[in-house]
């Protein structure tokens, strides 16, 4: 049987459509406000939507559950980390204000608090790389659609704290920041290690899975880590540029705000929770 | 090859589609929410007192 398997399945792909369809409504409905949604956030976040749909429905999804960890890896690495990332720099204070203001929703954005995101994404990854819930993933489809929507989940909480669609915690500047993603990357890189440099496979269904593409087991986990740790180390470095340029304008708001007479404290706050443009144009 | 996945377990369907449901319920919420806080705001003054 052809390994190049395609699946549709409507329970997944039925949901992103209406993702897809709630934020474009929304962003229709702010297209004509004060702060409408930036057409590159719309087009993140619907891209983040289509590396779903290709981690779903392309062969990455067949390939990767019955024969090989290494492509299982990259359709983890485009749910949990890709994905995320962009659906979130798609998000804005705007697109979530009515939902966030019901009364008791908005109490869930401690989630995204640096130091609630952070050690929850931590878990939820070492956890589901350990052999009997991995291999409960493998087996059982409604464990393995847990750990897609965990992976997504959490991977979008630990993105919401660095990039902050919604304003986060005073003290977590770019200092913060910078240290923020080297612990993200630091937990990927150990565990990313573990597998490249592993002797033997960690998960039975993997080792004694048909070998395609003469791919050993021991040498597919190596792969699989090789991607992760590869994967970090572009995104980290995207991370940093952006984080860069935005310390850069942040700098440049602060002073132009204090040269046109801001208290330096008001004019730090104003720019730390990108107000500075507002308080310009006044 | 296309595989047309049946819905392969109730669970695995509601877990997948489970968070859009839970946002697509707020938005409803947050809507007539909006809309309550709206007809309320338009009603003459005496009329809310009262």
């Amino acid at each position: 049987m052809s390994v190049w398997v395609w699946t549709v399945d409507p329970f997944q792909l039925l949901p992103l459509a209406a993702a897809a369809g709630m934020y474009a409504k929304r962003a229709h409905t702010l297209r004509s406000g004060a702060r409408p949604v930036p057409s590159a956030r719309q087009a993140a976040f619907y891209a983040g939507i289509a590396l779903l749909l290709v981690a779903f429905v392309t062969p990455i999804d067949h390939i990767g559950e019955e024969r090989l960890l290494f492509v299982h890896m990259i359709q983890h690495i485009l749910i949990g980390d890709l994905a995320a990332v962009l659906v979130v720099v798609g998000l804005t204070g705007p697109v979530l204000r009515p939902i966030l203001a019901l009364p008791w929703v908005g109490s869930l954005r401690v989630l995204a608090h640096p130091l609630v995101a952070l050690p929850l994404w931590v878990l939820n990854l070492y956890l589901w790389h350990l052999p009997p819930l991995y291999e409960a993933a493998l087996t059982s489809d409604p464990v393995h659609a847990l750990q897609h929507v965990l992976f997504f989940t959490a991977g979008a909480l630990m993105w919401s704290a660095l990039l902050e669609p919604l304003p986060g915690p005073a003290w977590f500047g770019a200092g913060w920041k910078v240290l923020y993603i080297v612990a993200v990357r630091l937990f990927e890189a150990i565990l990313a290690n573990v597998f490249i440099w592993s002797g033997e496979a960690f998960y039975s269904p993997y080792a004694e899975a048909p070998r395609l593409w003469d791919v050993g087991a021991v040498q597919d986990q190596s792969i699989g880590g090789l991607i992760m740790m590869i994967e970090g180390s572009l995104i980290t470095f995207g991370a940093f540029a952006w984080l860069f340029l935005r310390w850069m304008s942040e700098g440049e708001a602060r002073e132009r705000l204090i040269e046109e007479g801001m208290d330096p404290q008001r004019a730090a706050r104003a720019v730390r929770y990108r107000r500075g443009d507002r308080f310009v144009e006044r | 090859m296309i595989v047309l996945a049946h819905a392969s377990h109730w669970l695995s369907a509601l877990i997948y589609a489970g968070p859009v449901l839970i946002v697509a319920a707020l938005v409803l919420a947050a809507a007539v929410r909006q809309r309550r806080g709206a007809d309320e705001a338009s009603q003459p003054r005496e009329e809310r007192e009262r």
